[in-house]
């Protein structure tokens, strides 16, 4: 198990190499450069100027002395400096982070209360009214835009109730009550749109374990129906809906860029748009590499829990 | 195992033939029976049809140009004059939602299309090899994977301008890595198979096995990727449209609809808001739908549920 660990630790260090290569390929591809963001088009300014403050923020170097700088640095654990804000680039991913998990946590929590329950249900009753709904139910979640929801929630919410929720960010432990209230639309909007292909997940799962011969068993000993469901059958199908749920939550860590703008939550996603628009290239790299790592390792993590939850499977 | 399947899914239909029908006369009832068999999928396929017709006949079936302003019937509702009502600037709903079909429709299947087919050819290639080879393309596969897909889109549209095409290749590179990943897998179990051992006993080179032997046996597996795949690149061209960075305005897209400039028009024409996104919903649905009916008809390990 520890050698399986640590060679997926190597492999995931190669994925990151290669993908801060690829990033930084294509993110000095982007016209324009942070020097000239920052600049504005506020009048002209002599070529000389310019060369001396790119040379002062280091972007007029060849691209792989660049490279192999910020490398360098963060293989010493520092990822540099933002080139457009007075501000370390970890600095301003620490503010964006802890808004970022909170939605991540609350969709997430949102999104297994809906798929678990209504999946096994769904499954248990297959081809019964209830399974039919809860089908229904899903493969609209699927394709209803998480814009539009929010969209039209925030209009109808304004419409009929006139009310709008605080659409400013308050940290949880200063006011927990404010806060809650600007994360419950966006959490249950993004909850639904994840829950909707957890169900699906959950329901096919479950009806692939109802058909083994153990379940079989367990029926004709005598057990009772919610003790065969909660016993044999939950644990043995939740390999597939937690490969799912992992994905979906390395996904909610990048930030949703939409949610964030609609709430107006200051997240990661939105840092990482305005650095992309912005051409702070430093900020753009340690963003990906930090989201690029937590997906790495939440593979590892889920690949990890397949053991735990069937010892059939063992890692050397 | 998959041309069995192939096999078994064709073999309910020689009625016709037994009924002494005409040739002709027996497509119809074939469709009539799935139909009968698969109601969802039957009515996702008429929804997307008629979305892929509204879209090939914008110029005959919208009333107005959908870039011409009416500035004085602005923020209108529903009337016989503008069917769905008017915008901001007095541009008719109905119009825009009908030219807006082809933008979705367009980036939709053709970032699939493209997607879908340079990742089936990586994926075959990748698993077909093996060995080194098969080790360098999945790591760059995945490096690709771990790049977040938004940052992805960002970086191509803003470098290379807002365009339905950049957008299409955008979205192509994104789709690119799970596709050739199903590939790479279906191409494993299919390597296996005493068929393409016996082809290239025989002295079928690399490039024949792969087209004439591996290509149709995973053939299924593609086409049900990208059925299911249409809809969330529908999805992401919206998304992208919505936060502007998608076909640049005044070209009509359903996202672009939506976006922050029309918003505060919403609360006095509510409409404005419905409409485009009821749109996007429908016709994800539709090829949703179809893509389950699709992976339900053609793939065997499902056939039972």
């Amino acid at each position: 198990m520890t050698n399986y660990i640590i060679r997926r630790l190597l492999g995931a260090v190669v994925v990151l190499l290669l993908m801060s290569v690829v990033v930084f390929r294509l993110v000095h591809w982007l016209p324009g450069d942070a020097l000239l963001v920052k600049l504005g088009e506020s009048g002209r300014i002599p070529a000389d100027k310019l060369a001396a403050a790119r040379a002062e923020m280091g972007i007029d170097r060849p691209l792989v002395v660049q490279y192999l700088d910020w490398l360098g640095d963060v293989v010493r654990g520092d990822l540099g400096k933002s080139l457009i804000w007075d501000q370390s680039v970890a600095s301003r991913i620490g503010k964006g982070l802890p808004i970022t998990l909170e939605l991540a946590v609350l969709a997430s929590i949102v999104a297994i209360l809906i798929a678990v329950p209504v999946g096994v249900l769904s499954a248990v009753k297959q081809d019964k009214i209830i399974d039919y709904v809860a089908r229904v139910l899903a493969i609209t979640g699927l394709a209803i835009p998480g814009f539009w929801l929010a969209t039209l929630a925030l209009l109808y919410l304004t419409i009929w109730f006139q009310w709008t929720p605080p659409l400013r960010y308050t940290p949880f432990f200063d006011d927990p009550r404010t806060n809650l209230q600007t994360f419950m639309l966006p959490a249950l909007i993004l909850g639904y749109g994840l829950g909707a292909s957890l169900t699906r997940m959950t329901r096919s799962a479950v009806l692939e374990v109802l058909r083994h011969d153990y379940i079989r068993t367990a029926r004709a000993k005598g057990l009772r129906e919610r003790i065969v469901i909660g016993r044999h059958v939950l644990k043995n199908s939740m390999i597939p809906v937690v490969t799912i749920f992992g994905l979906q939550f390395t996904g909610l860590l990048g930030g949703s860029v939409i949610m964030e703008s609609l709430f107006s939550l200051p997240g990661v996603g939105g840092i990482t748009l305005q650095a992309v628009q912005q051409r702070d290239y430093t900020q753009i790299q340690g963003n990906v590499l930090l989201i690029g790592a937590a997906a790495v390792l939440m593979n590892i993590v889920i690949d990890i829990s397949y053991a735990w939850l069937d010892p059939r499977i063992r890692y050397r | 195992m998959t041309t069995d399947s192939l096999r078994e899914g064709t073999a309910a239909v020689p009625a016709g033939e037994l009924l002494g029908l005409p040739r002709s006369m027996r497509a119809p009832r074939r469709l009539l029976r799935m139909a009968r068999r698969k109601p969802l999928g039957a009515v996702s396929a008429v929804i997307i049809a008629v979305m892929v017709l509204t879209a090939a006949a914008a110029p005959l079936l919208a009333p107005y140009d959908p870039t011409e302003t009416h500035p004085r019937d602005k923020l209108q509702g529903p009337s016989t004059e503008y069917r769905l009502g008017t915008d901001d600037v007095g541009r008719d709903v109905f119009s825009r939602i009908v030219w807006g079909a082809r933008t979705s429709l367009f980036a939709g299947v053709t970032a699939t299309v493209f997607g879908t087919l340079l990742g089936s050819l990586i994926g075959m290639i990748s698993g077909y090899a093996g060995g080194w080879a098969d080790m360098v393309i999945q790591r760059i596969m995945d490096s690709l994977q771990v790049l977040p897909l938004i940052v992805l889109l960002l970086v191509v549209v803003v470098a290379l301008g807002p365009s339905l095409w950049n957008i299409v290749w955008a979205l192509s590179i994104g789709i690119l890595p799970s596709s050739g990943r199903v590939v790479r897998g279906a191409t494993l179990a299919v390597k296996t198979e005493a068929y393409v051992e016996s082809a290239r006993v025989v002295g079928a080179g690399p490039l024949r096995t792969l087209i004439r032997y591996i290509l149709p046996n995973v053939s299924a597996q593609i086409i049900v990727m990208a059925s299911v795949t249409i809809g969330g690149a529908i999805l992401a061209e919206a998304s992208l449209s919505f936060l502007g960075l998608g076909v640049p305005p005044p070209n009509p897209s359903w996202g672009g609809m939506l976006a922050a400039s029309g918003r505060r028009y919403f609360e006095r024409a509510p409409t404005l808001a419905i409409f485009p996104g009821a749109a996007i919903t429908l016709t994800v649905l539709a090829f949703n739908l179809l893509g389950d009916t699709l992976r339900d008809l053609l793939d065997p390990r499902l056939r039972s549920r």
